[in-house]
C-alpha cells in the first residue's frame, strides 16, 4: 500500500504528514508515493538513514548547514516528466534544457554542502559532466539558452540577424535559419545529455528523500518520537501517543496520558467503559504501524514493533457514521476481509473497535466469541475491543482501568471528567467489564429517578 | 521626447488601456523604443492573459511587442515558445497561469513575443521584486483594466492610460468616460495609519471604527451587501473593501440617511467598477471613496481610430481631453511620426 492510500485510512497519518516541513513539492510526491515497508532489512536501512540525518540535524554545529540545504532543497523542481522525455528519445526544448542545468546546479551545491557536513546518508550523483553539456562558457550560472559558443554558423548567423534588423528592421528570413540551426543543437544537446537520463533520475529521487530525511528528523526533535526496534514476534508500546490528539488537549491545557501496550501473533480483548479510550487507543496503535512501515520513528517513548503484511481496522469513525451508511453491514463486510486476509497466511495487525456493537447483545456477544476463537486459531495479530461482558475466550484480556473515583474533587461535568479516567491497561481475567456507566451518571448529575431504578434493573439480572 | 524623462524615476510603470484597441500596445512600443537604447535595465511583463497575435474580438491586426536586446522579460511557457527572439532562461515560477509557469528570461536578440503574466496582483508585486533582484531599474507592466483580469495595474508605481475611438466614437462621451477614469486615478489616499492596517488585507469587507479598528464584517465581498446589513453602518461609517466595489453598493450607500459620513475604501481604482452618474450622485451627497495605492499617472495617450476604421480628429481630441485633466495628452501615432 503506497501512503497515499494509508493517509486516507488514518487520519492522524494525513496530520503527521502534513506537519512535515518538506522544502520542494518533489519530496511530498515522492513521500506519497512511497510504499509501506515489509522486508526487515530494507526497513532498517531506512531507520537508520533517519537516524544518521537525525544526529547531524540534532547537532547545534549543523543548524546554519542543515538551513542552507533547505534553502537549496526548495529550489529543487519536480522535473520527473522532463527526465522521461529525455530518456524515450525526444529532443528537449529550451525550458527542458534549463530545468535539468538548473537541476543539476543546484544537487551541485547540495553535495558540496552534504561533504561539508560529512552526511552520507543520501548519495547524489556527480552530474557535472551533464552541467558541461550546458554550461560551455563554464560560468556556473543557473541560466540557459542556446549559446553562442555551440556553433560558429549560430554566432555568424546571429550576428547577421543583428546587423539586419538595425539596417532595416527586419530579419526574419535569417531568423528562421538560426531558428533551424538551434534545433539541431537541441537535438544534439539532447543525445549528448541521454546517457545520462539514469543519473538523473536518481539524482531526482535522492533529493527528493533528502527533502523527506531531513523533514522526519525535524519531526523526531517537534513532536519527541523514538527510533523503533524491529522485532519478530511481539509489539511492545512504551508510553505510546497519538500527536494530534495529544495536541488538541495540549491546546486546552490538559494532560495526555500515554499507554502501554504489547500485541503478540494473537488476538486480544481490551474490555473497558465508555470515554475509556479504547477507539483512540486503536487508531494510535494503527498510526504507529503505519509510521513505522514507512520509516517513521514512533510517538511513544519506546517501541519495538513486528512487520505486517496488512493493517486493517475496523473503526467507527463519527464522520463516516453521518454519512449514514448502514454500520452493521459496513463492518461485517470489513470483518470478512479480515477473515480471508488471515486464512490466506499473510502476517496481519487487525483492530477492531466495538465488535458487533451495533445490534442485539446476545448476537453481539456471540460474533465477539467466535472472532476471537478464529483469530486464535490462526494466531492472528489483533486487538478486538468491547463493552459487552460475558465474552467466552482464551485470548488475552486486557481492561482500561476506567474512570477512578477517588480522584474526583469537586463536581463533574463534561468537561473534566477525562481528567478522573485513568487509561491505563492492566491484565484481566474476569470476564465482566467495569460498571461504571450508572457511576459515571450520578456524578455528572443526572436524575436519580432514572438511575435507582437502573440500579434495580441490574439487582434483578 | 515627451513624458520618457520622466519615467526613470519610477521603477515600475504600467500601461492600461481603457478599451481593447485603444494603443495600448502602441505606446508600449514607443515606450520601449525609447528606452532601448539606455544603459539602465528595462523589464517587461503583462497582466492577465493578453496579446493574442490577432484580436480574438475584432480580428484586427494587433503588433506584438517587440522587446530589444538586454531587456528582461517574464511571459507563460506557451507564448515562450513562440517567440521571435533568442532569449536566456534564468528562472522558472512554480505558480502556473492558464498558459502555464511564467519563463523570465533576458533577451539576446530584439525581437518580437507576445506577452502574458502574473495572474494575481500579490504575484505581480513578487515578479517586480525579482525584476529588481535581476538588476532592472524599471519594470514595464502591460495592463489591463477587467473585472476577469485578477492582478491590478495600480500595483505600479507609475501609470500611462490609453484611451481613443474604441471607448466611444463620439469625442465628448470619449472625453467624459477617460475623465472619470482619471477622477478615480486621482482619488485621495487614506492616511497612513489606517493602511498599514488594510495593507494586508485580501478579501472581505470591513468597518473601520473612530479608533481606526477595523472589525471584519463577516461580509464575502461588496456583492452580498444588502439591506439587512443596514445596521453595520449605524455606528460605523467607515468601509473598507478588499474587492470590487459596483454601482450596487454605492448606490444602497447613497440613500442612507448616514450618506455625509460615508468614506469607502477600496485597494486602488482598478476595483471601482462604477458609472460616472453613480459616483457623481454618490459624492454630490457627501460620500466618498479613498484608496488605498494610487499609482502616479504620466500622460493619457490617445488612439483616434476605432477597430472598424472610423477616425476621430486627432487634435480635436487632444485638446478636448486636455481641457479636463492636469497631465499631457498624446496621439502616439503621431509621436511616432514626428519622432521618425
Amino acid at each position: 500500500m503506497r501512503l497515499r492510500n494509508a493517509i486516507d485510512k488514518c487520519r492522524s497519518l494525513g496530520y503527521m504528514i502534513n506537519e512535515l516541513d518538506l522544502q520542494s513539492g518533489l519530496g511530498r510526491r515522492v513521500l506519497l508515493d512511497s510504499e509501506l515497508i515489509a522486508q526487515p532489512e530494507e526497513l532498517q536501512k531506512a531507520l537508520d538513514e533517519i537516524e544518521q540525518i537525525y544526529n547531524a540535524y540534532d547537532n547545534i554545529k549543523n543548524a546554519e548547514l542543515f538551513d542552507n540545504i533547505k534553502i537549496k532543497l526548495a529550489q529543487v523542481r519536480d522535473i520527473k516528466s522532463t527526465i522521461a522525455n529525455l530518456s524515450q528519445n525526444a529532443t528537449l526544448d529550451d525550458i527542458e534544457l534549463f530545468e535539468i542545468k538548473h537541476l543539476c546546479l543546484t544537487a551541485d551545491s547540495i553535495i558540496n554542502l552534504l561533504n561539508e557536513g560529512k552526511i552520507e546518508a543520501v548519495k547524489l550523483p556527480d552530474l557535472n559532466d551533464a552541467i558541461a553539456i550546458l554550461d560551455p562558457d563554464n560560468t556556473r550560472i543557473p541560466h540557459f539558452y542556446i549559446y553562442d559558443a555551440y556553433s560558429e554558423e549560430l554566432t555568424g548567423l546571429r550576428k547577421k540577424i543583428k546587423a539586419a534588423k538595425e539596417k532595416d528592421g527586419q530579419a526574419d528570413e535569417l531568423y528562421l535559419q538560426s531558428v533551424e540551426v538551434e534545433d539541431s543543437i537541441r537535438t544534439g544537446l539532447s543525445d549528448k545529455l541521454r546517457p545520462y537520463s539514469n543519473d538523473l533520475a536518481t539524482l531526482l529521487n535522492n533529493l527528493a528523500k533528502l527533502d523527506i530525511l531531513i523533514a522526519k528528523a525535524s519531526q523526531i526533535s517537534s513532536e519527541k518520537l523514538v527510533k523503533p526496534i524491529i522485532t519478530k514476534d511481539k509489539t511492545s508500546y512504551r508510553g505510546l501517543f497519538n500527536p494530534p490528539i495529544k495536541k488538541n488537549l495540549e491546546n486546552e491545557e490538559k494532560h495526555y496520558q500515554p499507554v502501554d501496550i504489547d500485541i503478540k501473533h494473537s488476538p486480544c480483548l481490551i474490555t473497558g467503559a465508555n470515554m475509556s479510550g479504547k477507539t483512540v487507543l486503536l487508531k494510535t496503535i494503527q498510526l504507529a504501524q503505519y509510521l513505522f512501515q514507512l520509516g517513521f520513528y514512533i510517538p511513544a517513548s519506546q517501541a519495538s514493533i513486528y512487520i505486517v503484511d496488512e493493517v486493517i481496522v475496523s473503526i467507527v469513525d463519527e464522520q463516516e457514521e453521518m454519512k449514514g451508511l448502514s454500520s452493521y453491514a459496513a463492518e461485517m463486510l470489513t470483518i470478512n476481509d479480515m477473515i480471508n486476509v488471515v486464512k490466506s497466511g499473510k502476517r496481519t495487525l487487525l483492530l477492531i473497535d466495538e465488535l458487533a456493537r451495533a445490534t442485539n447483545p446476545t448476537e453481539g456477544k456471540a460474533i465477539v466469541s467466535a472472532m476471537l476463537d478464529f483469530l486464535v486459531e490462526h494466531k492472528a495479530g489483533s486487538i478486538i475491543t468491547t463493552h459487552y461482558s460475558g465474552i467466552q475466550t482464551n485470548a488475552r484480556r486486557l481492561r482500561v482501568k476506567g474512570f477512578i473515583e477517588e480522584k474526583v474533587s469537586g463536581s463533574l461535568n463534561k468537561s473534566n471528567i477525562n481528567d478522573y479516567i485513568d487509561y491505563n491497561l492492566i491484565e484481566d481475567d474476569k470476564d465482566d467489564v467495569p460498571m461504571d456507566a450508572i457511576r459515571v451518571a450520578q456524578l455528572l448529575g443526572v436524575s436519580n429517578e432514572l438511575l435507582d431504578k437502573a440500579k434495580l434493573y441490574i439487582t434483578r439480572e | 521626447m515627451p513624458f520618457i524623462n520622466k519615467i526613470w524615476k519610477y521603477s515600475s510603470l504600467s500601461i492600461v488601456g481603457l478599451e481593447k484597441n485603444t494603443g495600448k500596445t502602441e505606446c508600449l512600443n514607443y515606450i520601449l523604443n525609447r528606452v532601448k537604447n539606455s544603459e539602465k535595465v528595462v523589464a517587461l511583463t503583462s497582466i492577465g492573459i493578453d496579446g493574442e497575435g490577432i484580436d480574438q474580438v475584432t480580428h484586427t491586426h494587433k503588433p506584438e511587442i517587440e522587446v530589444f536586446e538586454g531587456m528582461l522579460f517574464a511571459t507563460s511557457e506557451k507564448h515562450y515558445k513562440g517567440k521571435l527572439l533568442t532569449a536566456e532562461i534564468l528562472d522558472i515560477t512554480r505558480k502556473r497561469t492558464s498558459l502555464g509557469r511564467l519563463i523570465i528570461a533576458r533577451a539576446s536578440s530584439s525581437g518580437k513575443v507576445l506577452l502574458s503574466g502574473p495572474a494575481d496582483t500579490a504575484w505581480l508585486r513578487s515578479l517586480i521584486a525579482e525584476f529588481r533582484r535581476l538588476g532592472a531599474n524599471l519594470t514595464l507592466v502591460d495592463g489591463a483594466l477587467s473585472r476577469l483580469s485578477l492582478a491590478s495595474p495600480a500595483t505600479t508605481d507609475a501609470m500611462v492610460l490609453a484611451t481613443g475611438a474604441a471607448l466611444s466614437a463620439n469625442i465628448p462621451e470619449l472625453v467624459r468616460r477617460t475623465t472619470f477614469i482619471y477622477t478615480l486615478i486621482n482619488l485621495p489616499q487614506v492616511e497612513d495609519c489606517i493602511k498599514s492596517k488594510i495593507n494586508s488585507i485580501d478579501k472581505g469587507v470591513w468597518a473601520i471604527d473612530n479608533n481606526n479598528e477595523l472589525h471584519d464584517l463577516n461580509i464575502s465581498s461588496a456583492f452580498s451587501i444588502n439591506t439587512e446589513n443596514v445596521s453595520l453602518l449605524s455606528y460605523r461609517t467607515r468601509l473598507f473593501i478588499a474587492g470590487a466595489v459596483s454601482d450596487k453598493l454605492i448606490n444602497f450607500l447613497r440613500i442612507q440617511k448616514q450618506i455625509k459620513d460615508i468614506e469607502v475604501i477600496v485597494k486602488d481604482f482598478s476595483k471601482l467598477f462604477i458609472s460616472p452618474e453613480a459616483y457623481n450622485m454618490f459624492t454630490r451627497k457627501g460620500g466618498r471613496i479613498k484608496v488605498l495605492q494610487q499609482p502616479e499617472l504620466l500622460a493619457i495617450c490617445i488612439n483616434p481610430v476605432a477597430p472598424n476604421g472610423q477616425q476621430l480628429n486627432s487634435q480635436e481630441l487632444i485638446e478636448a481631453l486636455q481641457a479636463n485633466v492636469s497631465v499631457p495628452v498624446y496621439d502616439v501615432r503621431q509621436l511616432e511620426q514626428s519622432y521618425n
